[in-house]
């Protein structure tokens, strides 16, 4: 037990320098090391495999990562019965003879690194260590239990493909060469995470995509120094380059479809090893007003759509302050009509308008966020208490008054409306701020809001891409996907030109 | 750094909701406003009394739907706009001028000018230059709109209505608070402001239809009513008012400003029993002729009329007969223009406005003639033609009275 | 990837002085013409279109002679040092005046029209933090701003126009004769003042594209010329010559006056809206272009540290300029109109010939 205790104490400093440093360490080749590197570690196995009298192998695998049938019928099976091995007498002979491909496995791999084995041990490698030449086999046994292939949860599509990623890397790229067969789609991959080092793959097309972009990017991801990549933001705020924004920088999907289409057009895809979300990137503001929907249904329909999309956006935005603004200090600007009604509805209330309108806003929210965190089986308390605490009682007991309602309820709807919902979050916060800058100065102050806004987006840059493309700073180019949607037929054709001129 | 900056924001919020208000002041709350939208100028001696009507709403929470409900106020001042200031001394609300639709001025008001009170609308940064004018006849503004008031009509609706509904007979108009401007600032041209009467019901009947009705008292037999008939004219260089044009003098002037839009026209058939016309459409030219220096004006109406009511028994509709109906349709109208025509020559006022036609038309010539334009419209030679039309009748084609041998 | 950084399109820098020109025109070109050109008013921004045409092409032999110089070097090179140094500074004098000149402008036309109650430091030095928060981004900010505010403005006065149109009387439009045609001339001079083209030259080193100059100058004439006519069309054809002549801020009178279907009104607090953005791209970019005088004039590395002195430094000359907004409006029509002309018109045309004459640059125009 002291001994254990001791290896233990003196593993768990090595360990901490591996974390801490990155350092390899320097263990020999057997299975001591092993034994003290996963010491309290009890989903790691170790096997005593007896050839026969004079010959014992240890076998190391993870249960649970590496498949064990795999290992019993093509490892233990073979080794244990099998003649040509019973037969060998010393391990110069054995290394022979599984070099020669005895041990029927494809993958096999020799090697004295305990580092490496280590790393591919807990990849579902199962480790076979010869004592004495101090050296180990390698087999790729890696099978573990993994989600199937489902329909999107989140973003619903009408005619588009069903299918979603899932949480395995290689399920995932296997979606994406089954999409689209062509050797010029490169899945590079890298891993990321001192502790948790995870492969996160970069997917791109060759010949349609920025070298450059792809360049600096690979550059970025390498000097991430995290100690894991359990979530998104891990990878997507060390690659984006404006940190002080609500707004997102980086698309992600869980439809192949769209992760493909996006690489068509010259964009860069990064799947994260356990994360059934892709990001897209550089993007600009457009890509969060386009759904994949948008190219399975008809394109006049569509253009209007998206069209309104944006209007929306505008309305979530601008509306709740403007109303602050004319009904507390341009009251002149108000139709007469509307007046009389905002004044009957207005008497009684006890808060100014614009902390109804912040409040209300804010109630809005709360009922998103407490939908989203409570428990399934009584969600639909929320909208019930939600609906007759905002709808019904605030304005029975004249806490907030039935106009302001409206319009902050116009705004929420119109602001549900716009297909990210990061983008969607961000234009909340933004538009709290307008009401906010309104409520001081009026109209005035709504105006240097949006301009303030305005130069938010002007001075955001994705990858070195304006985050207003193509509004801005494009010279009209690639603008003819921004709002209205060109028949297919000419697209095709536009999006090769574009290319070409790219790669000029 | 950004530590402080959401320190910063959360003090700047903090800041917001104590009290910059004050320091930037401007701010005014909307339940707090009395929206005025009727205003009525009258005079006091020599100061100017203000007569405001404010919508304001019912009783709270009386009904579900809350009603709108006519309040008036009065203050005098030496102007207008200090007269509004005193409101403030009595009223519990902030008057709010930007919603202003109708102006009534006295029309002993505008015995010494228009264009004085004109410049307090024109200037102030809340009201709007759409605002209609009108100048109540005899009476003064406040009384008028008393009178509305007293009766429980709500006056700016009386007022929209009279307004919307005065093409029917055309026998006045609609100046917006601009186009008076315009006109007032014109040396050569005479203004005209629509007039509001009021009249008191003697006997049962009058001449005046239902479309001028603004609000009877039933029960009072004696009771008076504001009616919006003829214009009241404004001398083109004082802007002081001249005279009045009412009833179908009113309505040449329209026929001669082209701004009929309908109307009605009675006629006798061959055998003296009245047919009714309505007018559908009219548009009148006016044509200026140099004979040499000696100008010419010609009128030239186009009129068409459908027949809306037989009360003889003839079969109008032959040849001759309509041809008789056309006839006397023509004369009426040119009638009713030559009056308007008339009115103007006998107070040397170009009405209608010929000098601007004359611009259009002769820009070069009126360059040089525009000094003496007074003395020139004098001598003008005025025709009158009209041409007119008619086109149909509704759902009956023969009289009611006309007998099956007939 | 933007290939050229820190640099902006020459396009982007048309769309600037589109913007640029948009805050004169809204406010001053339908009053000012009508007042000399009465109901011809409409006819006067095409005739200063003619001359800014001419503008155009004289700027584009500068340009094209001189690739990615700004417009200092570009006169140090054409004149010489002493003669440079001095038409720089008056360059630096008179873009300073008219920032203090349109950013007191912007002020008052906002206490004016708007905030009768509110003190009018505010919207001066609020403004002017924006100013100094912004710059600091260098012009491709600045150029995306202005791309978007320019889409922002021309949908609204498109928009406007639209409401407009069915108000507008012929009759207040005509007559038009060749009695009209030296009051049109005249009146087009306060038009030509709205040549700020020459002051985004003080940045043309940051251009890319410049062949593309005169393509797109085209382009931005005809929408200015657009919008100045339609302006004073819907202006004086909805209110006549004399009420717009006696106001100061005369579209938004007419905007005023505009109600869709007799029930929704109170548009002009759109306009007021696009003022203020177009008001602040104006100071915005007019400030960007001293600061390159500066940073030129005196060889400096950067003006950064400057902003903040130049900033203070305009909010007493705002004050300083005039006493009232009278004052402020006879200065417009006095002073700075025949400044504009002179600044904006004849000196660059005087450079450009000497410029010719020196064979410093020779015209040959793609």
């Amino acid at each position: 037990m002291i001994t254990l205790s001791k290896v233990g104490d003196e593993m768990k400093k090595i360990r901490t320098d591996i974390i801490n440093l990155n350092k390899k360490v320097d263990l020999p080749m057997e299975v001591e090391s092993f034994k003290g590197l996963f010491a309290n570690s009890h989903d790691c196995v170790f096997t005593e495999v007896m050839i026969n009298k004079e010959l014992t192998v240890h076998l190391v695998f993870v249960d649970g990562l590496a498949n064990c049938t795999n290992v019993m019928d093509f490892i233990l099976k073979p080794l244990t019965t099998l003649e040509k091995f019973t037969n060998i007498k010393d391990e110069k002979k054995l290394i022979d003879v599984i070099k020669g491909g005895s041990l029927y496995y494809i993958s096999v791999k020799e090697t004295n690194d305990v580092n490496l084995a280590v790393e591919l041990l807990l990849m579902g490698t199962a480790v076979l260590i010869l004592k004495e030449a101090k050296i180990a086999f390698l087999f790729e046994t890696r099978g573990f239990e993994s989600r199937s292939i489902q329909v999107p949860t989140e973003e619903t599509s009408l005619k588009g493909s069903k299918d979603a990623f899932v949480e395995t890397l290689r399920t995932n790229t296997a979606m994406l060469r089954r999409k689209m067969r062509t050797p010029d789609l490169v899945i590079e991959e890298l891993i990321v995470g001192k502790v948790s080092k995870t492969k996160v793959s970069v997917s791109y097309i060759d010949g349609i995509a920025n070298d450059q972009l792809v360049k600096s990017l690979r550059e970025r991801l390498k000097k991430i120094e995290t100690d894991q990549v359990l979530f998104t933001t891990v990878i997507e705020e060390e690659i984006i380059d404006s940190q002080y924004t609500p707004f997102p920088q980086v698309e992600y999907t869980e439809k192949p479809d769209k992760f493909c289409s996006a690489l068509l057009e010259g964009r860069i895809g990064i799947i994260i090893d356990g994360i059934p979300f892709t990001m897209i990137i550089p993007t600009s503001i457009v890509n969060f007003f386009q759904t994949t929907d948008d190219y399975s249904h008809n394109y006049i329909v569509v253009s209007i759509i998206r069209g309104i999309r944006y209007l929306l956006a505008a309305v979530a935005l601008i509306v709740p302050a403007f109303y602050v603004a004319i009904t507390s200090f341009h009251l002149e600007m108000i139709p007469e009509g509307l007046a009389l009604s905002v004044i009957s509805t207005e008497k009684g209330v006890p808060f100014p308008i614009f902390i109804e309108c912040i409040l209300l806003s804010i109630a809005f929210q709360t009922l998103i966020e407490a939908g989203a965190r409570i428990w399934s089986s009584i969600g639909g308390m929320v909208s019930l208490v939600g609906a007759l605490i905002v709808g019904e009682a605030a304005i029975t007991a004249n806490f907030i008054s039935p106009g302001v309602v409206v319009v902050v309820a116009a705004a929420a709807i119109a602001n549900y409306t716009i297909p990210n919902k990061d983008f969607a979050f961000a234009i909340w916060i933004w538009e709290i701020i307008l009401i906010l800058l309104s409520s001081v100065i009026g109209l005035y102050g709504m105006v240097i809001g949006i301009i303030l806004l305005i130069h938010h987006w002007a001075q955001m840059e994705v990858m070195g891409e304006p985050y207003l493309a193509p509004f801005a700073a494009t010279d009209g180019r690639n603008s003819k996907d921004a709002i209205i949607r060109s028949l297919f037929v000419f697209k095709k054709k536009e999006s090769l030109d574009e290319q070409s001129k790219i790669n000029e | 750094m950004r530590r402080t900056l959401i320190i910063t924001l959360i003090l700047f919020t903090l800041y917001i909701s104590a009290g910059l208000e004050t320091m930037i002041g401007g701010r005014k709350s909307i339940t707090d406003a009395f929206y005025v939208t009727t205003v009525g100028l009258d005079k006091a001696k020599d100061k100017i009394k203000l007569t405001i009507v404010t919508q304001s709403l019912g009783p709270e929470e009386e009904t579900e739907y809350t009603k709108k409900q006519d309040k008036y106020f009065v203050t005098e001042g030496k102007t207008i706009f200090e007269a509004n200031r005193f409101f403030t001394t009595f009223m519990d609300n902030k008057i709010f001028w930007g919603h202003v639709d109708y102006i009534l001025i006295s029309e002993s008001l505008v015995k010494n000018g228009l264009d004085t009170y004109l410049d307090f609308f024109m200037r102030d940064h809340e009201t709007r230059l759409i605002a209609e004018l009108f100048i109540v006849k005899e009476y003064s503004a406040e009384e008028s709109i008393k009178l509305v008031i007293d009766s429980g009509e709500d006056i700016t609706n009386t007022l929209h209505v009279l307004k919307e509904d005065v093409g029917k007979l055309s026998v006045s108009g609609c100046v917006p608070v601009y186009e008076a401007f315009s006109t007032i600032t014109d040396e050569n041209c005479g203004s005209n402001v629509p007039l509001l009467q009021i009249i008191e019901d003697e006997k049962e009947e009058t001449d005046s239809t239902d479309a001028k009705e603004a609000s009877v008292a039933e029960d009072n037999p004696k009771s008076k009513r504001l009616v919006l008939d003829g214009y009241a004219l404004l001398d083109p260089e004082s802007s002081e008012l001249v005279g009045f044009l009412t009833g179908n003098d009113a309505r040449g002037f329209n026929f001669a400003i082209n701004k009929i839009k309908s109307g009605v026209i009675v006629v006798e058939d061959p055998e003296g029993e009245d047919v009714t016309l309505e007018i559908i459409k009219s548009k009148t030219k006016i044509i200026p002729k140099f004979n040499g220096d000696k100008l010419e004006v010609t009128f030239k109406t186009k009129l068409s009329t459908n027949i809306a009511e037989i009360d003889g028994s003839t079969n109008l509709f032959t040849d001759e007969n309509i041809e008789l109906l056309i006839k006397q349709q023509n004369e009426m109208v040119k009638k009713e223009v030559k009056n308007a025509i008339d009115f103007a020559l006998k107070h040397n006022i170009d009405i209608f406005p010929i000098s601007k036609v004359v611009e259009r038309k002769f820009p070069v010539k009126w360059d040089k003639i525009k000094d003496d334009w007074r003395k020139i419209f004098t001598e003008i030679t005025f025709n009158v033609e009209v041409d007119s039309q008619i086109d149909r009748t509704y759902s009956i084609k023969e009289p009611v009275l006309s007998r099956e041998d007939g | 990837m933007v290939k050229n950084k820190g640099k902006i399109s020459v396009r982007q820098a048309l769309t600037l002085f589109a913007i640029l020109t948009i805050t004169p025109t809204v406010r001053f070109a339908a009053s000012s013409t009508a007042l000399i050109a009465k109901q011809a008013a409409w006819l006067v921004p095409t005739v200063t279109a003619v001359f800014l045409f001419l503008m155009l092409y004289i700027l584009n032999i500068l340009l094209q002679g001189y690739k990615n110089k700004s417009f200092t070097e570009m006169i140090y090179d054409i004149t010489s040092k002493f003669w440079g140094n001095l038409i720089i500074f008056l360059y630096l004098v008179w873009i300073t005046i008219l920032i203090a000149f349109y950013l007191r402008f912007y002020s008052e036309r906002l206490v004016t029209s708007i905030y009768p109650n509110v003190k009018i430091d505010i919207f001066t030095i609020s403004m002017l933090i924006l100013i100094g928060f912004i710059i600091r981004n260098g012009i491709v900010v600045i150029a995306r701003m202005g791309e978007i505010s320019f889409i922002l403005i021309s949908i609204v006065i498109l928009v406007l126009m639209i409401f407009m149109i069915p108000t507008i009387k012929i009759n207040n439009l005509l007559p038009i004769s060749y009695l009209d045609i030296m009051p049109t001339l005249k009146a087009s001079f306060s038009g030509a003042a709205l040549f700020y083209v020459i002051y985004l030259f003080f940045f043309a080193h940051e251009f890319t594209h410049q062949e593309e100059f005169f393509k797109y100058g085209k382009l931005t004439l005809l929408f200015i010329w657009l919008i100045n006519t339609v302006i004073i069309l819907a202006s004086i054809g909805n209110l006549g010559h004399a009420i717009i002549s006696r106001s100061p801020l005369s579209f938004l009178i007419a905007v005023k006056q505009v109600t869709l279907l007799g029930v929704v009104s109170g548009f002009e607090s759109i306009l007021v809206a696009t003022w203020i953005i177009s008001d602040f791209i104006m100071i915005l970019v007019l400030t960007y272009s001293v600061l390159n005088i500066i940073k030129s004039l005196f060889k400096l590395s950067s003006y950064n540290s400057f902003i903040n002195i130049f900033l203070v430094f305009l909010f007493f000359i705002s004050w300083i300029l005039a006493n009232n907004v009278f004052e402020l409006q006879t200065l417009s029509v006095d002073v700075v109109v025949s400044g504009n002309i002179i600044m904006q018109f004849i000196l660059p045309i005087i450079i450009v010939v000497i410029a010719l004459i020196r064979k410093k640059i020779n015209i040959k125009t793609n």
